[in-house]
């Protein structure tokens, strides 16, 4: 009877093991699809809009300051001259 | 006559036995590379970049393209006349899990207008991490010759290290490579990379080394007991909550895919790697995940609360092992295929100790815990990818140590010959 016992609880506990490490697995594969997955649905939106299936919307921009560039210096080297887009008179 | 029944069964046993074991090793072997040809040829087609030239030349009505990968941007004059409005240009460095592409607009002085990453392949919690610490505001406005360096102009984002300094890199190329094809006179500043050796480099090198010594004491010595407890408790802290920098299964996949990281920023992984590498070679045992790994380490401090005894039964043990080289190679063969090294590494370990994970992690996370709490290291001994990598070492050189003696073995004359 002890005996019978003891093999209860032995398969109990790798029930319980076998269990464990099925639900860990099923995360595991989740974390996978989820990281694999290429964007979420946001950002798959704003790629179709944009035309690129790699697209990553991180983008920053800042408005040129055409003043920083010298007219003067770039006709001494020959290329063409900037057109003053904002605060030109 | 028994006797010798019973071992040709075992010998046919045995043969059948090493039968299978060559034809999962050859599959094993053939779906590895199909997984690297897939990732190679699906990569190598060149980066679409037409979204992105709008994007980092806001200004530009034309945009062409020039030798050398330079792009340049034009705009209409009021007398019909087009000008150069900006420059683009695309630049590449080696990230965590694999190169890491940003597109680089600037003005026609070369100042930087805009960046964009236009490819990455890293881990997508720790990258967009860079874009939360507003990382990327730092390059706009700095002018080409600007050192673009983390510590000196930038600010690096913790956590991220490794990604932080592909992108300086990336941006660094990009616009020192404008400056040399468009700007006339321009004096671009030597690309001097210094070599990272510090703090955390220090440290792991200190792990090895004592851990090595370790090894060799005798098991029950007090000062190898204690000596293990303190290695395993640096690991936690320094390599785990401090840095940040456990050994992951995307430094497994980006070596397999051929991203090999730049020396100079990296130092600390090939340190890591080559240390697990040639330790394991020598002693037989690796110093890493039974000693500092830090997830590892912290499993076991939690076991250490309430007395969790190893828990292996004989009866599922071994297919609980096949299934975690099972769950190991699976993920080795998506980020191989879809090179996405970061992506595949599914180890909670960035969620301990940098609090950043998806869902599952997080829940991974939790069972994992306490699961420690009464199995010893449930993660080690069912779960963690870099376990079956990591035995790998060990049976190359169980292989090459057993062929080396049977070579010495069949080279020494027997009594028999001399006589």
């Amino acid at each position: 009877m002890a005996k019978e016992e003891r093999s209860g609880t032995a398969d109990k506990r790798q029930s319980i093991l076998i269990g464990y490490v099925a639900i860990c697995v099923v995360l595991i594969f989740m974390t996978l699809v989820l990281a694999l997955t290429p964007e979420d649905p946001a950002t798959a939106q704003q790629v179709t809009q944009r035309a690129t299936s790699t697209r990553n919307p991180i983008i920053l921009t800042a408005q040129a300051d055409y003043a920083t560039v010298a007219p003067e210096h770039r006709d001494e080297h020959g290329n063409l001259l900037p057109t003053p887009t904002r605060g030109g008179s | 006559m028994d006797k010798v029944a019973f071992q040709n069964t075992i010998q046919a046993r045995r043969a059948r036995q090493r039968r299978r074991q060559l034809l999962v090793s050859l599959a094993a072997f053939l779906i590895l590379v199909a997984a690297w040809l897939i990732g190679y040829l699906g990569q190598s087609g060149e980066l679409e970049l037409d979204a992105y030239l709008e994007d980092v030349l806001p200004q530009a009505e034309r945009i062409e393209a020039g030798s050398g990968g330079l792009f340049t941007g034009f705009a209409a004059t009021s007398d019909g006349s087009f000008v150069v409005v900006g420059y683009a240009m695309v630049g590449i460095a080696s990230g965590y899990g694999g190169p890491v592409a940003l597109l680089v607009g600037t003005d026609p002085a070369g100042n930087i207008l805009a960046v964009s990453v236009v490819q990455n392949a890293e881990t997508p919690n720790f990258f967009r991490q860079l874009e939360r610490s507003d990382y990327y505001s730092q390059f706009v406005g700095a002018p080409y010759d600007a050192a673009l360096t983390l510590g000196d102009d930038l600010n690096g984002v913790s956590g991220a290290t490794l990604s932080a300094e592909a992108v300086a890199q990336s941006i660094r190329q990009a616009v020192r490579g404008i400056a040399s094809s468009a700007i006339a006179g321009a004096v671009i500043p030597p690309d001097n990379r210094p070599v990272n050796f510090g703090v955390p480099e220090v440290a792991l090198i200190a792990l090895f080394v004592v851990s090595f010594f370790l090894h060799r004491l005798r098991t029950r010595s007090p000062l190898k007991r204690y000596g293990r407890w303190a290695v395993m408790a640096t690991g936690v802290i320094v390599l785990g909550f401090v840095l940040n920098k456990p050994l992951t299964l995307a430094n497994v996949i980006s070596l397999l895919a051929g991203y090999i990281p730049d020396w100079h920023n990296n130092l600390y992984w090939f340190i890591l790697l080559g240390g697990i590498v040639v330790v394991t070679s020598i002693q037989g045992k690796n110093p890493y995940c039974s000693w500092f790994c830090p997830f590892g380490a912290t499993q076991e401090f939690l076991g250490s609360l309430t007395g969790a005894k190893a828990y292996q039964p004989r009866q599922i043990y071994s297919k609980l092992q096949w299934l975690q080289r099972g769950l190991s190679f699976t993920a080795i063969v998506l980020g191989l295929a879809l090179r996405q090294p970061g992506a595949a590494s599914y180890e909670p370990f960035g969620t301990l100790f940098n609090f950043e994970g998806s869902w599952p992690q997080w829940v991974l996370l939790i069972l994992v815990l306490f699961g420690s709490l009464v199995i010893y290291r449930p993660f080690c001994n069912y779960l963690c990818p870099l376990d079956p990598v990591v035995d790998y070492v060990g049976e190359v050189r169980r292989w090459v140590k057993d062929t080396w003696q049977k070579k010495n073995a069949a080279a020494q004359p027997t009594s028999d010959s001399l006589s």
